[in-house]
């Protein structure tokens, strides 16, 4: 089963923005930073009243350790809430698309406090050559077509421009363009996303947000002992100094030194073992494994270049540049080959390929391959081999197969006839 | 924008907080680069095939299109039969608006006749469909071992499991040879990236006759190695049960994987189909002419299987199955089996 921790929000243009990566480190460092300046004042300040110089040093600590962990335990809090909840934007539901997989499956990496998993898409009949990268995309408003990197591939494209994956790609244009009256006001890249992004949700946010006032008590405890490291410098500074009658500049040198040294090893030490907690968090949920049948083979993993349909959830992401994405990817399954005519792909260098419709009727003729989406009867065929497969995948994910499939009459694993059973009372519905 | 145009526009005055937030966002920025901002490098599963890839583990799926198929039940120590529950005749009818008429029993083929033949699929998965799906059909001159003769193949839409479109089925329209005779019909689903790829053949291999004393039924083996081999012959009585009602199986208290399911219910699918749990009745008179031959390669043989089983009040069939192993030293490998069908008066 897919998972999914996100919410996508109603948004009309001139309403509240989705959260962005700039709010995230806003959010983050106002809280943790400020927190930690102002625990330690109040706690110099209390200490100082209730104990002294030494109550004063107490205080520091203490309120340093207070500050970081209430700062980050509400920083951690509302970057998740954020994140998981106002940072996507609903386009319309649930969306299936066909096209090939640009580049293997990534993660965001520890750094982007990201572990979706996600491959760009490049929708049927778009081409995936080394040539046909583009490098800026289309420019659906004023009609121009996108760049793409080889020069040939770039005049085939200006000659047929409906084959443009933002200008005339069905999948691309319903896909990627910005809604109006929806996101129109929201910024969308020219460059960043050229393809459809696709994005399985990891848990990174909501672990974190379990898992907050660990996180945030380590850090405390990180913050206060690089506070005491400091400390404790001063005075063995100032008690090196005193003994050994240092020259004042000298005395300044050692100073700095030590101090250096009794802050820098706390700081790492905390340093090591944040890093560490984030990346038990990032790297904690391995999925179902335990979803399959005892018979299925090993998967072979998705990889650049697989013919796939995908089904999701239809977004904008408005955390990044802007764009519109399939957030959660529910369903990723590979178009086998090419030799039973499941797919399409525009190759106009290539008009002498040998076409075989898969429905029976009458192959594409050269020109149909050369205009490609110009051309009707290629365009037809796009659109059917795409709903053969969207169809039944939206079939797949409806309520009255979901209702149908908890019937104990549909639990059978091996055959219906060996180890399924008959329905006698249950109904669907 | 950035942290530093944020504090200028935020706090327009203090020279000291503005150089705060630009050391604050150099802090943070900092602190992403330790993290080894941008891609992971990939493969933190040492599941993948290659070590190349994420997995997508929730999110890839396979279907898994199957049929009865009695070489992967065989592997899995289940008992089988060669009446195919997926594989049906039917009469070709041109009176009938898609000229299909009734089923007819595949032992009893006209030759040089028109008949539709259908296969049923079915989709282990829950959740990935087969758009496409090629359905390969071929008969073999029957018997065991013997040459594969392409019918035909369709492409059907196969829906998840529970869904309308599972189970699918492909039509084929099949004219029987001139010479006539019994056929083993083999259908066989095309799908390379199958969650499970040993299920996708399936045969209907039955012969029919009345109950003569003895009845006779002849086919042939063939013995396809490249070396001498013996041939064996396992007789059983087996036959599909009658699947139970739903609401006569337990309740389960506690929700399990379905790993956990699956294994589950295979155990309980041998408990109930276990082939020494049907054995020839003694009472039976039955012989195998010869019994076991030994075939060099390419050979083959024609075996006559003379069979009177002893009828009950009332009992107006029986079934017998013959599963043919070829035998090499240690090594014992299935080559399939025919049902034979024994009619207590007219052959139906």
């Amino acid at each position: 089963m897919f998972r999914q921790y996100t919410k996508c929000f109603t948004y009309k243009d001139g309403d509240d923005k989705p959260f962005n990566e700039k709010d995230e480190a806003w959010v983050g460092l106002k809280n943790g930073a400020l927190g930690a300046f102002f625990g330690a004042l109040t706690g110099i300040v209390v200490g100082l009243l209730i104990g002294g110089p030494v109550g004063a040093i107490v205080g520091l600590l203490v309120g340093v350790f207070s500050g970081v962990y209430v700062g980050m335990s509400m920083a951690i809090a509302d970057v998740s809430n954020k994140w998981l909840n106002h940072r996507l934007v609903c386009l319309g539901g649930d969306v299936c698309a066909v096209g090939t997989v640009l580049k293997s499956p990534e993660d965001g990496g520890l750094g982007n406090f990201d572990n979706d998993e996600y491959f760009e898409l490049a929708p049927m009949p778009y081409p995936t050559g080394a040539g046909w990268l583009y490098t800026e995309r289309g420019d659906w408003e004023n009609g121009k077509v996108g760049r793409v990197t080889g020069p040939g591939e770039q005049s085939l494209l200006d000659s047929h421009p409906a084959n443009d994956l933002h200008l005339g790609n069905p999948q691309g244009v319903a896909l990627m363009r910005s809604v109006a009256g929806v996101t129109k006001a929201l910024g969308y890249s020219k460059t960043e996303e050229l393809y459809v992004h696709c994005e399985a949700e990891g848990d990174f946010w909501v672990r974190m947000n379990d898992l907050a006032s660990a996180i945030a008590a380590l850090a405390g405890v990180g913050a206060a002992a690089t506070a005491a490291g400091a400390l404790a410098g001063v005075a063995a500074a100032a008690a090196i100094c005193a003994a050994a009658g240092l020259f004042w500049l000298i005395c300044f040198i050692v100073a700095v030194i030590v101090i250096a040294i009794a802050t820098a090893i706390p700081a790492a030490l905390t340093y090591v073992a944040l890093k560490a907690a984030l990346q038990g968090v990032y790297d904690a949920n391995p999925g179902e494994v335990e979803d399959t049948h005892i018979g299925d083979r090993p998967k072979d993993p998705i990889v650049q270049g697989d013919r796939v349909a995908v089904f999701g959830t239809h977004v904008y992401d408005g955390f990044h540049d802007g764009w519109n994405e399939i957030h959660p990817l529910k369903l990723v399954m590979r178009i086998p080959h090419e030799e039973w005519a499941w797919y399409l792909q525009w190759d106009p260098a290539n008009p002498n390929l040998k076409d075989v419709d898969p429905a029976g009727g009458a192959p594409l003729t050269s020109d149909d391959l050369v205009r490609g989406l110009e051309s009707d009867a290629f365009r037809r065929r796009t659109i059917w081999l795409k709903d053969r497969w969207c169809e039944l995948i939206t079939e797949a994910f409806s309520d009255p197969v979901h209702t149908s499939q908890g019937l104990r009459s549909q639990q059978w694993t091996i055959h219906p006839q060996v180890d399924g059973c008959r329905d006698v009372h249950e109904h669907i519905g | 924008m950035n942290i530093a145009a944020r504090a200028r526009t935020v706090v327009p005055g203090p020279h000291l907080l503005r150089g705060l937030a630009i050391l604050l966002n150099g802090l943070w920025t900092s602190m992403r680069n330790a993290l080894h901002v941008g891609r992971r490098e990939p493969s933190r599963s040492s599941r993948s095939a290659d070590d190349c890839c994420l997995e997508l583990t929730n999110i890839y799926r396979r279907p898994d299109p199957l049929l009865y198929s009695q070489y992967y039940l065989m592997g899995l120590g289940l008992a089988v039969t060669w009446d195919n529950p997926d594989i049906d005749v039917f009469e070709f009818d041109p009176a009938d608006a898609d000229h299909r008429g009734a089923l007819v029993a595949t032992g009893a083929l006209e030759p040089n006749t028109r008949y539709w033949v259908r296969v049923q699929v079915w989709n282990g998965s829950s959740d990935a469909p087969a758009a496409g799906l090629p359905v390969a059909l071929s008969y073999l001159d029957f018997g065991a071992g013997i040459t594969s003769n392409p019918i035909g193949t369709q492409q059907i839409s196969l829906g998840v499991k529970g869904s309308p479109h599972s189970p699918a089925h492909a039509w084929f329209l099949w004219t029987t040879p001139e010479g006539g005779g019994h056929y083993c019909i083999q259908a066989l689903l095309i799908w390379p990236d199958d969650a499970n790829p040993w299920n996708n053949l399936g045969q209907k291999n039955i012969q029919v006759a009345t109950a003569h004393s003895p009845a006779t039924f002849r086919f042939e083996v063939r013995n396809t190695a490249s070396q001498r081999r013996w041939i064996e012959f396992e007789p059983d009585v087996y036959v599909l049960p009658t699947q139970r009602p739903c609401s006569d199986l337990p309740a389960r208290r506690r929700p399990e994987s379905l790993r956990d399911r699956s294994i589950r219910q295979l155990d309980e699918a041998r408990s109930h189909n276990r082939r020494e749990d049907w054995p020839v009745p003694q009472s039976w008179a039955l012989t195998m002419t010869p019994d076991r031959p030994l075939l060099s390669p390419g050979e083959s043989a024609t075996i006559q299987v003379d069979v009177e089983p002893r009828w009950h009040d009332g009992q107006r069939s029986a079934v017998l199955n013959v599963n043919v192993f070829g035998v090499l030293e240690d090594a014992r490998n299935h080559l399939g089996g025919v049902t034979l069908r024994i009619v207590n008066g007219q052959v139906a």
